[in-house]
């Protein structure tokens, strides 16, 4: 799906991504740029070059145009998240530095998840990033949400890196071998039974951290790599009932699909 | 959907093997559906997720989250693996083929 990701998509991400950039900058304003002038600049070039390729996009002959605009825009955003990247790594204390830190330690770079958990761990939207991370499974990223998890200045935030911590095990054990797999899990289930406990009605996205962390106990107990598969009763496309347990005795790939 | 393809030539390749292709789907439109999978030579067995589609009782047991989701299953109705999104004909063939032959060989024993 990821590559279908259109261009009109891409901009839409941009809008956030660049409001949410920082406060404006209070001094030193006039010769030398700040450094979240710094950051803020970055951003702008990007909508910039977003505007000026959505017209193009917009005046594409066919499919083959459009796809070139989309991969034109697609290397230069890399390429400005790449400087804004080097630029947190110059400044990793800055709040400005925050949404590039982000973003690497999402690709699972150690120095931004170092950077986060020392410098960023009373931004109010630290605990977003767990979760985002912790579902990313990036290499070295449970460092963070342990921090934050212990460390946190909110319940809410100190919930949400559990939640992600939980998460971040999980998406490990789905990669690892079956022995490393079972340790994996299970201190994910630990992870979540904690969250269970400590942070029941803590509110998280639409939900509490209990009602998410519940969901994933029961993924973990039952559907994990190692449980025996639940039983499925139900109608074939004919109407005809039959279980999942009719094919014992054979190697069972089942595929949830849909035709669109 | 572009899995089709090769399911369709795993589920020939494995023909007369210890080895089954259930699919769960989530289409919404049962009729509209037949068709469909006539025209795709869909010819393996699936359970039909009812009229919610996507929110259909089997998915929703299931906690599916993302479509598709791959479960493999080894002949002892264990979970061996999971995928969200399509792994790669390569990887499925090599994990398909590991848990067949475990399968066959404790089979005959």
């Amino acid at each position: 799906m990821r590559c279908l990701l259109s261009l009109a998509g891409a901009l839409l991400l941009l809008g956030p991504l660049a409001a949410r950039q920082g406060e404006p900058p209070k001094k030193d304003s006039q010769a030398t740029p700040s450094i979240a002038e710094q950051f803020q600049a970055i951003d702008k070039e990007v909508a910039a070059k977003s505007q000026e390729l959505m017209k193009k996009f917009q005046e594409a002959k066919d499919d083959a145009e459009k796809q070139k605009i989309r991969n034109e825009f697609m290397s230069f955003r890399t390429a400005q998240m790449a400087k804004a990247a080097e630029l947190a790594k110059k400044y990793p204390q800055e709040p400005a530095a925050f949404n590039a830190l982000m973003q690497s330690a999402m690709s699972g770079n150690a120095d931004a998840v170092a950077a986060l958990a020392e410098h960023h761990l009373s931004n109010p939207r630290i605990g977003m990033v767990c979760m985002q991370v912790g579902q990313s499974g990036a290499a070295g990223a449970d460092k963070l949400l342990r921090a934050v998890a212990e460390k946190g200045t909110s319940e809410p935030t100190k919930a949400m890196a559990m939640i992600g911590l939980g998460q971040w095990l999980k998406e490990r054990a789905g990669e690892a071998k079956e022995d490393e797999a079972k340790k994996l899990n299970a201190e994910a289930e630990q992870t979540f039974e904690a969250v269970v406990k400590q942070y029941p009605k803590v509110s998280v996205g639409r939900g509490t951290a209990g009602e998410m962390a519940e969901r994933e106990l029961f993924d973990l107990r039952h559907l994990a790599v190692g449980k025996p598969a639940p039983d499925i009763t139900g109608p074939d496309l004919d109407g005809k009932e039959f279980k999942l347990s009719d094919y014992r005795g054979k190697v069972i790939l089942l595929d949830f699909w849909a035709h669109w | 959907m572009a899995m089709f393809p090769h399911e369709r030539s795993l589920v020939k390749r494995l023909e007369g093997k210890p080895f089954v292709l259930v699919g769960v789907n989530s289409d919404k439109d049962k009729e509209q559906l037949k068709e469909k999978n006539e025209k795709q030579q869909i010819t393996w067995r699936s359970f039909w997720n009812g009229p919610q589609g996507t929110g259909g009782p089997i998915s929703k047991a299931w906690n599916v989250r993302g479509w598709p989701t791959l479960y493999l299953i080894d002949a002892k109705g264990v979970i061996r693996h999971k995928f969200v999104g399509n792994p790669g004909d390569q990887k499925l063939d090599e994990l398909i083929d590991a848990l067949v032959k475990e399968a066959e060989t404790t089979g005959s024993e």
